[in-house]
């Protein structure tokens, strides 16, 4: 079976001349199609920088990344936006939802860049609200919502586009862990779905629902279990 | 997608109302005191063009030239001045010329009993009603055989009337008009409509008599001071001066010696004038425009670091540099169109404000109103342009981290 992401060898070297910063070593990891995989490590050893990278956020200064075979460094800036839109879906720790928009605008958002028609949208959104357990809160701005509700949307908004890739920057980081382990199970269920997952996390409660575990240290991978 | 991004831009805008609103003033009062400064140029000219007209259809007046002589000394040769021959000649030139009458006129004292007046006093044939577009209150014009018995009798601009005969009927009654050596007694046969000022000539505070009288007991003059020429119709004005000049320079062979002016010639140029000074005023005041723009321009600036964030999330989930520059041009032009409509509304009511209590006469024109409103969306454009590019420029990484 092909690999849904191929990271080969790749660096990431911020700032310039005397100021830089080794984010990435040589860093190389191969994601099937399905796997759930977790990232751990200390803080600064390159977990964010890595998944920045694997989701076409960000480019890697050296070594290559392959999405479904594809080379990113030869892709324009648009065409990784669409890779963004399409293929994959964002949670990050601070939620990073869009605050004058309510919970079902939210949602919406992607697909509007997807460019799909309206109606297509509205069902979609509600659907995936409802399923996230948020059907009576579609109108609520972010705002007026828990952490836990939030990440509820975030996760809903990531999964618009029916993306074959989640990328989950400690989504549990600002939730308790009674919430963060709801959202887990949600993983779970999804994973078992078909969708791949990466997750970076801090805690090994939470690591412990993924397949594989990485262990990160100064911009390498330098443990894996599982 | 297009629809979406406005919608986008609409909404970011509702969510920051106060902001918006403070943010398209400069817009507002420049489009608005250009809508003011056109509509009141434009009253101007209409006013000017209405003087103009009020003077007499299709008008055209044969002047002498330029006054001989040396160093303060003044002298015109007999041989140079106009006669009532020329008059003739004239009116036989071409069809193109209905009516001719000799003019001649000079401000004098005119009284009725205790009452006087300094009035200007013009001697011309019966055709001047026609010339002149002379409409009467009262009484009658001149005749043809006022001119031929060189009768005593006057027609009187409103004004006259109302000085000499504050609190009388006027018809029938006999003034006196003073020349330098004699008192001449004259019977009002009619009183004028009032007209108002024309070309500085004061068309109420006049007295019209018959030629061949003012010749003979005012003047003592056997010549023409200038010539009023009625062309048949505006299209056949230019073959009018045509023909003037052929018989004019047959006498004259010196085109320095006479002066043909028409009031199509006068109402272009009046109105050329008025027109180049309202736009001249206009670009002033395009010019709180331009300050309005840069207005707009920094508030996208702000507005596009305060949304770093979002503008970094909207990146991550998809958004390319043109979705991005799009949204932030969106709304430069949805405030400025905004500011605009709120501005030609202001604008109309300044002007409706100005001429009811002002009493100046306004005109807003169709034109004005849509040249404004796409000056204020081509200021959106201009000035939204940098922000939206800086927006779109902005790195998803950097942009997410921003706090
Ligand atoms: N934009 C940047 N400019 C300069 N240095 C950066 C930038 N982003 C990250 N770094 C540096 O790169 C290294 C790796 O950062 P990264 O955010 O990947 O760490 P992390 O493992 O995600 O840490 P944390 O657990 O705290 O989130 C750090 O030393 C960080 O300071
Ligand atoms: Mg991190």
């Amino acid at each position: 079976m092909n690999s849904l992401v191929e990271v080969k060898n790749i660096t990431k070297i911020y700032g310039m001349e005397a100021a830089t910063v080794k984010a990435l070593r040589g860093v190389s990891l191969n994601v099937k199609h399905g796997d759930f995989i977790a990232i751990m490590g200390a803080s600064g050893s390159g977990k964010s920088t890595l998944l920045n990278i694997i989701g076409c956020l960000d480019r890697s200064t050296t070594g290559d990344v392959l999405i479904e075979g594809k080379n990113t460094n030869i892709l324009t800036d648009s065409q990784l936006a669409e890779i963004r839109n399409e293929k994959m879906g964002f949670v990050f720790q601070n939620f990073n939802l869009l605050h004058h928009l309510n919970a079902l605008e939210n949602v919406e958002t992607p697909m509007i860049y997807a460019k799909k028609k309206r109606n297509e949208r509205l069902e979609r959104a509600k659907m995936l609200l409802e399923r996230v357990g948020l059907a009576d809160r579609m109108k609520h701005l972010p705002t007026q919502m828990s952490g836990g509700e939030r990440q509820r949307i975030a996760i809903a908004r990531a999964l618009a586009n029916s993306p074959e890739l989640l990328i989950a920057d400690e989504p549990t980081g600002n939730l308790d862990s009674k919430t963060g382990e709801e959202i887990l199970d949600f993983f779970v269920l999804l994973k078992n779905e078909g969708l791949t997952i990466i997750l970076v996390t801090h805690e090994e409660n939470i690591a412990a629902y993924a397949d594989k575990i990485f262990h990160m240290k100064d911009g390498l991978i330098v443990d894996e279990e599982g | 997608m297009f629809v979406e991004t406005f919608k986008i831009a609409v909404k970011s805008l509702i969510a920051n109302k106060l902001r918006s609103f403070l943010s398209i003033l400069g817009i507002v009062i420049g489009i608005a005191a250009v809508i003011i400064v056109i509509s009141i140029g434009e009253g101007t000219s209409y006013n000017i063009k209405e003087s103009i007209r009020s003077l007499g259809t299709n008008l055209i007046l044969v002047a002498p030239g330029k006054i001989g002589g040396k160093a303060g000394v003044r002298y015109v040769s007999l041989s140079d001045l106009f006669t009532e021959k020329d008059g003739e000649k004239i009116l036989n030139s071409s069809d193109a010329i209905i009516n001719v009458s000799p003019v001649i006129q000079k401000n004098l004292l005119v009284e009725y009993r205790r009452n006087n007046v300094d009035s200007q006093v013009v001697g011309a044939y019966a055709n001047y009603e026609d010339i002149l577009n002379v409409k009467l209150d009262e009484g009658r014009f001149l005749i043809p055989s006022d001119e031929n018995y060189k009768r005593r009798v006057a027609v009187i601009g409103n004004e006259v009337a109302e000085n000499l005969f504050p609190y009388e009927d006027s018809i029938g009654k006999t003034i006196v008009i003073n020349t330098a050596v004699s008192r001449q007694v004259f019977k009002i046969i009619g009183v004028m409509t009032p007209k108002g000022r024309a070309l500085f000539q004061n068309l109420d505070n006049m007295i019209i008599v018959p030629f061949s009288t003012a010749q003979t007991r005012l003047f003592h003059s056997k010549y023409v001071q200038l010539f009023a020429v009625q062309a048949k119709s505006t299209a056949d004005t230019k073959r009018a001066i045509d023909a003037i000049d052929r018989v004019m320079f047959a006498k004259y062979k010196d085109v320095d010696k006479y002066k043909i002016t028409s009031q199509e010639e006068l109402l272009s140029t009046m109105s050329e004038t008025s027109r180049t000074l309202t736009i001249m005023l206009a670009g002033i005041a395009a010019i709180s425009l331009l300050v309005g723009g840069i207005g707009i321009m920094n508030i996208m600036l702000v507005s596009v670091a305060e949304r770093t964030r979002e503008i970094g999330i909207r990146k991550a989930i998809g958004a390319k540099r043109r979705d991005i520059t799009t949204q932030f041009l969106l709304e430069s032009i949805l405030l400025t169109s905004l500011g605009g409509i709120i501005g030609v509304l202001l604008g109309i009511i300044g002007a409706t404000t100005i001429s009811n209590i002002g009493g100046w006469k306004t005109l807003i024109t169709p034109w004005s109103v849509a040249i404004a409103f796409s000056f204020s969306i081509l200021i959106g454009l201009f000035f939204g342009i940098y922000p939206a590019h800086k927006a779109a420029s902005l790195d998803p990484i950097e942009a997410l981290r921003y706090e």
